[in-house]
């Protein structure tokens, strides 16, 4: 699918809040294509966007298209449409596991409502639905069925929330933060079972996260939001060895690692701007013009986009490191 | 025994053991050995990390420590003295010095009090200066955490304050006593990354500055070592047990526990030819076990690839294994059996408080 310049703003008794600035992408078949972004950089409303889930009070502007048999203008698609394109077509693990189950209903009911609502209504073909797609997640079908949410374990509910979104068999699938809130060891094993599922489902993935680890483990290609912006998009590891925007660079830089030496000493950010360039107040690359630029993505290297007006400084400047 | 104070030592725990009883059902109560059976020794101006999954008794523990929770068995020593047989003056010192910073600033500050007010409030209760200096004492405060200007943050309510500011803030609350111990509860979790890596190194410099020893709770054990670093020590929690305790960088060169073992395999990695090129290891469960079904013998039985006959039988025991502690019978230490009738009680620990 592909996202072209999309923009959603939220009207709020304060005034109108920018959310998503000119985000474009598009999803490859097969692909996982990591959205990162700290909290408030525009990574669940673009997820929503792209399902047309947005309420009614935000503005959307911009293309959304799914490519199946034929194309789909998903933000023009009428109620009645959107039906069979949500969920059949692209579905969602929503962020927080631990509380998207209806906590009265056992897992064995959410498959049966799932299903009915999309139409399939024979019994026996949703059990062997449900249990095919348990299996695939690594559950036992028959214990899993019977019980409530509360009887699972984080790790477990998020298994059930993957097979859960995989019912329709749907071509693409949005994780919203799947391993925020788990432990380490189940946190790699989701990532795990998420690489799987691509692989078993040929499903394209759309893996949003704040956590870089989560992107350098399973992730084909990064695209870098802040604030709403798109910073940076390329594929995984040129991202990281090449970062080509100063806020990527320092979303590295700011990863707690064995072995690194603290460079600055508590030192704080300052607030995103809400012009130009969102990074500009905390970049040292940063001049008067980035607090006036239109934020851009350029194919700087093959492959490699960034929206920083010094990205060919940045080149310049790696290429005389090496 | 308990008086005896090593050299530098400032808080030590001795078999530390917290009971819960939890419901089972409409009648059922069963006993869960939240903590069980921890000791450890912090040093003057040191850090010691603990590392253990959700469920694993780990902000108990920490609780515990600084005499929030008392504890069902076992105690806590302050410079060598039980703090629960402390008189009130002395315990009220002890509380002044023993700070604690939590998990999410959000939930963690008044939000009906003024930042001023949230850092005078604990000074007025331990009468630590008289109320000239107090503004004096709450700005510096404030400055020490990175706050700038002082007086303008001190007016504010925390909501007008984002994440990042809400835990300098708390950990600035912590710090306004001078304590000189500090119990932080995975105290950056609840932050974005570009935030983190200021709080916890605001953390570190205030810690080399006043000396000041700390406890850091995390669930990431390279996390532990970016705190432990060099000098500290790590001590790896499972089900409220200590399974592996030594030197931060013995531990994380060297895990022995299986448990440790696999979460090195886990940690995260921002690296992605380094971190493809990692296996996970594969537990028998990668799913933490419920701390009420604990398996009797060793705790980790039920999920570790090596166990044999012996682990589901006994529990080990904490023994030296060159600069380390570990507590697995791979390492063969003797251990405590289990008997048939009982196989869940042992000890005979005392229940509640």
């Amino acid at each position: 699918m592909s996202v072209r310049d999309l923009y959603v703003s939220f009207v709020t008794e304060f005034g109108v809040v920018d959310a998503v600035k000119g985000v474009s992408f598009d999803l490859h078949r097969k692909e996982i294509l990591g959205l990162i972004g700290e909290s408030g950089s525009g990574k669940t409303t673009t997820a929503l966007a792209v399902l047309s889930l947005l309420p009614p009070y935000a503005r959307v502007k911009g293309q959304v298209r799914f490519f199946g048999n034929e194309p789909i203008d998903v933000l023009s698609l009428s109620e009645s449409q959107l039906y069979s394109y949500r969920w059949a077509k692209v579905s969602i693990v929503f962020q927080g596991a631990m509380n998207a189950l209806n906590p009265v209903l056992t897992i064995r009911d959410h498959f049966v409502e799932t299903a009915k609502a999309h139409g399939i209504s024979d019994p026996k073909k949703i059990k062997e639905l449900s249990y095919e797609l348990l299996k695939s997640v690594e559950l036992e079908p028959a214990r899993v069925l019977r019980s409530f949410p509360f009887e699972l374990s984080g790790g477990m509910k998020q298994r059930v929330m993957i097979a859960l979104a995989l019912l329709l068999r749907p071509s693409v699938i949005i994780l919203d933060e799947p391993t925020t809130a788990l432990d380490t060891l189940t946190q790699r094993s989701i990532l795990e079972l998420i690489k799987n599922v691509r692989d078993q489902f040929e499903t394209s993935m759309l893996l949003i996260t704040h956590d870089l680890s989560v992107i350098a483990d399973s992730a084909d290609r990064v695209l870098v939001l802040y604030n709403g912006v798109p910073m940076e998009m390329a594929e995984v590891k040129s991202l990281y060895y090449r970062p080509l925007n100063p806020y990527t660079r320092m979303l590295i830089d700011s990863f707690p690692m064995i072995g690194k030496i603290l460079k600055e000493k508590g030192k704080m950010l300052k607030p995103a701007s809400l012009h130009g360039c969102p990074f500009a107040p905390n970049c040292p690359l940063a001049t008067a013009d980035c607090y006036g630029a239109t934020m851009v993505m350029k194919e700087v290297e093959k492959d490699h986009f960034s929206s920083c007006i010094h990205a060919d400084q940045i080149v310049q400047e790696e290429n005389s490191d090496e | 025994m308990s008086d005896f104070i090593r050299s530098s030592e400032i808080l030590r725990t001795e078999n530390l053991t917290v009971s819960f009883t939890v419901k089972k059902g409409i009648l059922k109560k069963a006993q869960l050995n939240a903590v069980d059976g921890v000791s450890v020794s912090i040093e003057g101006g040191t850090t010691l990390a603990v590392v253990g999954e959700s469920g694993s008794g780990k902000t108990t523990f920490g609780k515990t420590l600084i005499g929030l929770i008392k504890p069902s068995a076992g105690a806590v020593y302050y410079r060598g003295q039980n703090i629960w047989k402390m008189d009130r003056k002395q315990f009220m010192q002890f509380r002044m010095k023993a700070q604690m910073i939590y998990q999410d600033p959000y939930s963690s500050l008044n939000p009906r009090k003024k930042v001023y007010d949230i850092l005078a409030i604990p000074i007025r209760v331990h009468k630590l200066v008289d109320l000239e200096q107090e503004q004096a004492a709450v700005y510096s405060a404030l400055e020490d955490v990175g706050l700038f200007p002082a007086a303008a943050f001190a007016e504010k309510y925390p909501f007008e304050l984002s994440g990042g500011q809400r835990q300098r803030v708390a950990i600035a609350r912590a710090m306004v006593l001078r304590p000189e111990i500090v119990v932080a509860d995975e105290p950056i979790t609840m932050l974005d990354a570009s935030l983190r890596l200021g709080v916890l190194d605001t953390m570190l410099s205030l810690q080399k500055r006043m000396n000041l020893s700390l406890l850091f709770i995390t669930h990431d054990l390279g996390m532990a070592y970016y705190i432990a670093g060099t000098t500290g020590k790590i001590a790896v929690i499972y089900l409220g047990s200590l399974v592996e305790y030594g030197p931060a960088s013995e531990v994380l060169k060297d895990p022995l526990h299986p448990y440790t073992k696999a979460l090195l395999s886990a940690l995260p990695e921002p690296d992605p030819i380094k971190s493809r090129s990692k296996e996970l290891m594969k537990l028998r469960n990668m799913e933490p076990t419920d701390p009420t079904k604990a398996p009797p013998g060793c705790k980790f039985s039920d999920r570790c690839p090596f166990a044999f006959e012996r682990c589901y039988r006994e529990r080990p025991l904490l023994s030296d294994k060159g600069d380390e502690k570990v507590a697995c019978f791979l390492y063969d230490v003797p251990g405590v059996p289990i008997s048939p009738e009982k196989p869940a009680k042992r000890r005979g620990v005392p229940t509640g408080s």
